[in-house]
């Protein structure tokens, strides 16, 4: 392989990193990496995803950007407003680092069309803001053996754990979406701007660690933040022998959409 | 007679040039911003630093003998080389120290040349038909035409900052030998039914990498309205033309991007709108030549000043209009009067110019190749020569002396390779872990408006058994050619089998032990070397063609994926991808499906795993791509690309030497590499090593020295040596586990 001198430089810090190295950089290079959801976790994901180096990043949005966004989803930029969020996102990965190429889906996930998108992909981040759509990527990866960062933030809190083939699943914590209206979502309960960019970026180095096959991922393991107290804990979880997708006996064996919350409902 | 005039205002903007080329004498502007400006006038550095080439413009190669013995006073003036003799009817003046470039302008100016023009993204030289006023077949004469083109197109100023080249050609029969259906704007002689004179009009073809025919433009256009045409073209060049890419910029690939539709369509607005702005009047000249010619060959197309003055000195008498440049780099005395025909062949032959008739040689063409051209791979000049040395049984030969042998030093055209009766062009071919010189041979070329057809590839031989092909096969049509046959038709009755097994017969390669001469390039005394090519500017050569094939590949890609012509797009996505790296096995497929097709016989399940299938079965079946199946593929490709080492080695072959050493020392030279960038290339350097191997490297004193060996002990390596040499240190490293 033969990194350009222009990469060597580029990726120099990172290189550096005896975990990482030439070797590791080119593994990066040639990664392929989905994320669904270009809102606050997505956009700092996608962000330094890019500036990383992985070389294929697939986003998937179908909301536009609205003024209401910019306070914390970074990669939008006033002049975005009313345009496609992955249009955007795509502008600023590109910008960041042209070695990246990067495939837009501008759509929401549906039980129809998810199996088809994380084809492909080495690795899954959940940057999405809803329950229906949390489980229903939580099953698509399971069933199709995918590896996938889950990621939820709300007001001053953020939780996350990555699933691969084998380990616990967020339906074996969580077995199924909340009834409508049970749980606030980020547009009714607010979110403090950092808070996504603390979670978002956390995904993407699991994200990196996986491809770098180094370090220890957030399997079976719960991390839960606070920034108000700013504390940080990771909970144990266990492989749910019960669980409907991934237990023993499983219920769910094809994919099906849930009800969207009220006010996730797509505008316009 | 076809030549140019000089447009008003031509001497101003002559000053400004001069002006500019001081300011760089003299230092006050850099090469970056003097060379857009030179290239355009075209000059151009030799491969030797500070020698310049001069190519000056003829249209039609038409020449006055009062001009050629200005250019070779000039030459003998100026440069200590012969004059060179274009395919293209320009000639060039060589070797030229910057600081007189401006005085041989000037001297250009005062014979009524120019060599603005003469490179660069502007409208070349405009080419006519080597036999205008001569040829049996022809229509009429065409001279005129590429003159007065000439002199209306360098009057605009928008000539000279075009996307890319533009080439404009008269052929003065069906015969094309102008090779107008190949260029970027083609005439053809013909009469409509009124019996008046016009021409058929092509477009949008040309040779380069990808050579490729033209599309017919107009079955019939009026004399008087090549004007309108040829303008309207450059103004849609100008308006449409891909600037960024300069690979995909010739009028081919906006016929390409556009589909011939879209491209005639937006042609005819742009007609439309010319022909209303009212268009500056174009004489019909109607002229009958009188007398005979003599072609007199100049092998290599290098002609002595002193020849020069000669020929020049007996054109005389024929008049301002008797000197031509051929297409064959060779110099045509044409106007002689009947009488004179036998004395004067005599009386050339005293004077030393006319020599020795060879067949085939003497119409051979060899570009500059890699001797004086940046691009080159082969010597191509050379590898002529050789040739010429072993076709010695002249007499027999005479049957063939129509062949066209043309010869380029790499996959680009400039010896016109595309277009010959034989071809050859320069590619790097491997044996075990030696590189050496090739030629890629393509014949039977068949030029015609009714449907030309470029030279079809029939095999790959090493450089060093070239002569030897040429021979056998120039005898054996000699034997077997009927008469009247031209070399076309022979070739599809049964040249293309026998030129095939004599191909096959030749492309054994010796081991290098055993006849060391295939591993160098004819006229060199070095080992031929890849790496060596790679490196230089010149190097470009096999990358630019390779990341030429990923950008085409991405580019499709990026249409597919933003809905333009979905299936097409994902159809050339995966032919550029299957084609980029097959140059770096020496095949070169004429088309994308043979691309495709050559792909999987020789990279899938082999170097690319074979789940990248799917596409190539697909292509290869006809049924629709998936947008991420092709993407993968270009990135596999694109993988092994990267994997392979600076001789564009495939991962396995580089690993397939047996020249273990006992302990293998890899050295690397990281002077002036700053922290931690050093530091960054030393563990690059060190990840393909195994555990324990050793490697050395150069680091500068100071903050290198400190940090470095520091950071390398803390990595688990070893430092087995550290001295300073002067003013630097050698570092012994030995990896660790
Ligand atoms: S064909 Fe290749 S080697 Fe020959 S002059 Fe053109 S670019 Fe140079
Ligand atoms: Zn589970």
């Amino acid at each position: 392989m033969r990194l350009t001198e222009s990469q060597i430089e580029r990726y120099s810090r990172q290189i550096l990193l005896k975990d990482v190295g030439g070797s590791g950089q080119e593994k990066i290079l040639s990664s392929k990496v989905l994320i669904i959801g270009t809102g606050g976790l997505g956009a700092p994901a996608a962000l330094y995803l890019a500036a990383s180096g992985v070389g294929t990043i697939g986003i998937v949005d179908g909301d536009n950007v609205d003024i209401s966004n910019l306070q914390r989803q970074i990669i939008h930029f006033t002049n975005d407003i009313g345009r496609p969020k992955v249009v955007s996102a795509r502008e600023k990965m590109t910008a960041i680092n042209p070695d990246v190429k990067v495939f837009s889906y501008n759509e929401r996930v549906f039980a129809s069309n998810i199996a088809e998108i994380i084809n492909g992909y080495d690795f899954i981040i959940d940057g999405t803001d809803n329950f229906p759509a949390k489980f229903l990527i939580n099953d698509a990866c399971v069933l199709n053996n995918k590896p996938f960062s889950h990621g939820g933030i709300l007001r001053f809190d953020g939780q996350t754990m990555t699933y691969v083939p084998g380990s616990a699943c967020y339906r074996c914590i969580f077995k199924e979406p909340p009834p409508k209206g049970a749980v606030p979502t980020c547009s009714e309960a607010g979110i403090l701007g950092p808070v996504a960019g603390m979670l978002g970026t956390i995904q993407a180095a699991e994200a990196l660690k996986y491809i770098l096959g180094k370090g220890k991922l957030l399997t079976d393991r719960l991390l839960i933040f606070n920034a108000f107290e700013m504390n940080f804990r990771t909970a144990v979880i266990k492989k749910n022998p019960e669980c409907p997708v991934c237990g023993k006996n499983p219920s769910i064996t094809s994919l099906q959409d849930y009800e969207q919350p009220s006010c996730d409902i797509p505008r316009r | 007679m076809s030549e140019y005039e000089l447009p008003e205002g031509f001497s101003e903007e002559l000053k400004q040039f001069e002006n500019l080329t001081l300011d760089y004498i003299s230092q006050r502007i850099d090469t970056a911003r003097y060379k857009p400006v030179r290239v355009p006038w075209g000059i151009y550095e030799q491969r030797e630093k500070g020698r310049f080439m001069v190519r000056v413009r003829l249209s039609g190669g038409d020449i006055s003998p009062r001009q050629l013995k200005g250019l070779a006073e000039i030459s003998k003036l100026y440069s200590d080389k012969p004059l060179h003799l274009t395919t293209r009817g320009d000639i060039q003046l060589h070797n030229l120290a910057i600081v007189n470039v401006p005085s041989v302008l000037e001297k250009l100016a005062e014979l009524g040349l120019s060599s603005r023009g003469g490179g660069g993204n502007t409208v070349r030289n405009i080419t006519a038909d080597w036999l205008a006023g001569y040829a049996g077949d022809e229509v009429f004469d065409v001279s005129p035409y590429a003159g007065i083109l000439t002199t209306l197109l360098i009057a605009e100023n928008d000539s000279w900052s075009l996307p890319r080249k533009y080439k404009i050609a008269f052929s003065g029969s069906n015969a094309d030998r102008a090779y107008a259906t190949v260029s970027d704007l083609g005439f053809i002689a013909v009469k409509n039914q009124a019996g008046e004179n016009g021409f058929r009009v092509f477009a949008a073809g040309g040779m380069g990498r990808k050579p490729s025919a033209g599309i017919l433009l107009h079955e019939f256009i009026n004399v008087p309205e090549i004007y309108c045409v040829a303008k309207a073209i450059k103004n849609l060049f100008n308006k449409y033309g891909n600037r960024k890419n300069r690979h995909a910029a010739r009028l081919r690939f906006l016929l390409e991007r556009e589909g011939k539709e879209s491209f005639t369509e937006k042609y005819l607005g742009e007609l439309y709108e010319v022909k209303k702005a009212g268009m500056p009047p174009v004489e019909i000249i109607q002229k009958k030549n009188t007398g005979g010619y003599i072609e007199i060959p100049q092998f290599l197309g290098d002609l002595d000043p002193d020849d020069a003055l000669k020929i020049a000195a007996v054109a005389e008498k024929y008049g301002d209009n008797s000197l031509r440049i051929t297409p064959f780099q060779n110099v045509l005395i044409k106007n002689i009067g009947d009488d004179d025909l036998i004395s004067l062949r005599d009386s050339l032959k005293k004077i030393n110019v006319l020599k020795k008739i060879r067949p085939v040689i003497d119409n051979a063409v060899a570009c500059a190749g890699a001797s004086t051209c940046r691009l080159g791979i082969c010597l191509s000049r050379s590898v002529l020569s050789a040739i010429s040395d072993a076709l010695d049984d002249d007499n027999k030969l005479k049957n063939v002396a129509d062949v066209k042998l043309k010869i380029s030093g790499c996959p680009n055209s400039c010896g016109q390779h595309p277009v010959a009766d034989i071809g050859l062009f320069g590619v790097v071919k491997r044996h075990g872990d030696n590189p050496l010189p090739a030629y890629n041979i393509v014949a039977g070329a068949f030029i015609s408006p009714n449907g030309s057809r470029l030279a079809e590839h029939v095999g790959i031989i090493p450089a060093r058994a070239v002569p030897q092909f040429i021979k056998e096969a120039l005898l054996e049509t000699a034997k077997h050619r009927e008469k009247e046959e031209n070399f076309s038709a022979y070739f599809e009755r049964r040249g293309r089998k026998t030129l095939k097994e004599l191909a096959v017969k030749f492309s054994a390669i010796p081991e290098i032990s055993e006849s060391s001469e295939y591993y160098y390039d004819w006229g060199s005394d070095k080992q031929f070397s890849a790496t060596e090519k790679l490196e230089g500017e010149c190097s470009a050569g096999l990358f630019d063609l390779i990341e030429l094939d990923f950008k085409e590949s991405e580019a499709s890609l990026n249409a597919a994926l933003a809905g333009h012509n979905i299936s097409e797009n994902l159809k050339k996505a995966v032919a550029s991808a299957a084609r980029a790296l097959l140059i770096t096995k020496g095949i070169e497929a004429g088309n994308d499906a043979e691309a495709v097709l050559a792909f999987k016989d020789n990279f899938l399940g082999k170097h690319i795993p074979n789940s990248g299938a799917a596409p190539v079965n697909k292509y290869l079946t006809g049924s629709s791509i998936g947008t991420l199946e092709a993407q993968n593929l270009l990135i596999s490709v694109k993988e092994l690309y990267l994997k392979m080492d600076d001789s564009l080695r495939l991962p396995e072959q580089a690993a397939g030497g047996n020249t273990v050493e006992a302990v293998k020392i890899e050295k690397r030279d990281f002077r002036g590499v700053k922290c931690p960038l050093n530091f960054v290339k030393t563990k690059l350097a060190l990840e393909p090593l195994e555990a324990g191997e050793i490697l050395e490297i150069l680091l500068d004193d100071g903050e290198p020295i400190e940090n470095v060996p520091a950071s390398l002990i803390a990595e688990g390596h070893k430092i087995i040596e550290k001295t300073k040499e002067d003013g630097h240190w050698k570092v012994r490293i030995q990896k660790g586990t």
